[in-house]
């Protein structure tokens, strides 16, 4: 996960219990809300929910935004399935740098860490 | 075969999504390295069936997969043994296991069989994905095109740090380097045991995602959404898969 990183490299503060669903509003991201429910909507049942969110990150951000959000989206939702299929540790020179993070956001509890 | 089409798209899709995506379908469509393009556009259409089955949903509500009795429901069109991978990848992919992955193996799938099968499996559920974001009915599945797989495992690929063999990034050369080489992510390498679809699948992730050569510039922002903005759906999105990579 980038986030961090490239919050760092900007010298800006974000909270990263956005990436759990858990900021506080936005999250220091501009309409992190809701990008953050437009991810959730993309996995989820709903096609009330994410027809609703869809129309409000045009609405806010714009349809191209839109588009790029949802092309995000795909992919991660299909990159994950490579890692968690091919057993495929964290990358050696991120393991440290993400180790407290890991913890912080209790991603280390995840049931793949488990396994 | 026809072509996909984002003309009902209510947004504007940028041009290398729509050209990514279409030859995507082509790459699902045709013979692959150890799969028939008929037995590739089965796995897409398993892939798509998955998320409607029963005993998945049984399965992943339940403390462990295994505690579960039941039989898929599937289109019937591909090994029991493949059937299942792909419906555990799918509907549940935070509990798979390297005692599974062996379980597919001891149970008759090749290792090379089973990496293409999950490119394949990806490559749709990205697609898939991003048209139910835009809210757009699925693309209908690509007719399959004849001919036979090419059957070359690459004599460079071995056992690494992943479940599954792969190219090292000491081993990658030529075409690979771009995908394998020495500054990849394990990610990019996942599949480089069936390299065709490794390079498919990690081109596809250049549209949807980033290339390669933006990933780590962190002063770029190519995308209508900016860098924060890209890297917290990312995360959000693999938080709610529970994937820890």
């Amino acid at each position: 996960m980038l986030l961090r990183a490239s919050s760092q490299h900007r010298g800006q503060t974000v909270d990263l219990q956005g990436v759990m669903g858990a900021a506080d509003g936005d999250g220091g991201i501009p309409h992190g809300a809701l990008l953050v429910a437009f991810a959730e909507a993309v996995l989820g049942d709903d096609p009330d929910i994410l027809s609703e969110t869809r129309q409000a990150v045009s609405r806010a951000l714009g349809e191209a935004a839109m588009v790029d959000a949802a092309a995000v989206a795909g992919g991660f939702n299909a990159i994950d399935r490579v890692a968690d299929a091919t057993g495929i540790p964290i990358d050696e020179e991120r393991v440290e740098s993400t180790a407290s993070l890991r913890q912080d956001l209790g991603i280390d509890q995840f049931p793949s860490r488990q396994i | 075969m026809a072509e996909i089409s984002y003309d009902a798209a209510l947004g504007v899709i940028r041009d290398e999504l729509i050209s990514r995506h279409q030859r995507t379908w082509r790459h699902i469509a045709s013979p692959g390295t150890w799969l028939t393009g008929e037995q590739r556009v089965a796995v897409a259409g398993e892939a798509r069936h998955a998320r409607g089955c029963g005993f998945c949903q049984n399965r992943k509500a339940a403390l462990t997969p295994y505690s579960v009795e039941g039989t898929h429901d599937h289109l019937g069109n591909l090994p029991e043994i493949t059937i299942d991978m792909i419906h555990r990848i799918v509907t549940d992919p935070a509990r798979l296991s390297r005692d599974w992955f062996q379980s597919c193996l001891e149970g008759g799938l090749s290792e090379e069989a089973y990496v293409e099968t999950l490119a394949v499996i990806a490559s749709i559920t990205a697609i898939d994905s991003f048209t139910k974001a835009l809210g757009m009915a699925l693309h209908p599945l690509p007719g399959a095109i004849a001919g036979e797989p090419s059957k070359e495992r690459p004599a460079r690929a071995g056992q690494g740090a992943a479940w599954v063999s792969w190219i090292d990034k000491a081993d990658a050369v030529d075409d690979d380097l771009r995908t394998f080489g020495p500054t990849a992510t394990n990610v990019r390498r996942a599949l480089s045991l069936v390299p065709s679809d490794a390079h498919s699948f990690m081109d596809l992730m250049a549209v949807q995602y980033l290339p390669e050569n933006e990933k780590n510039d962190l002063d770029r922002d190519t995308r209508a959404i900016d860098r924060q903005q890209i890297e917290l759906i990312a995360g959000r999105v693999s938080a709610i898969n529970q994937c820890v990579y």
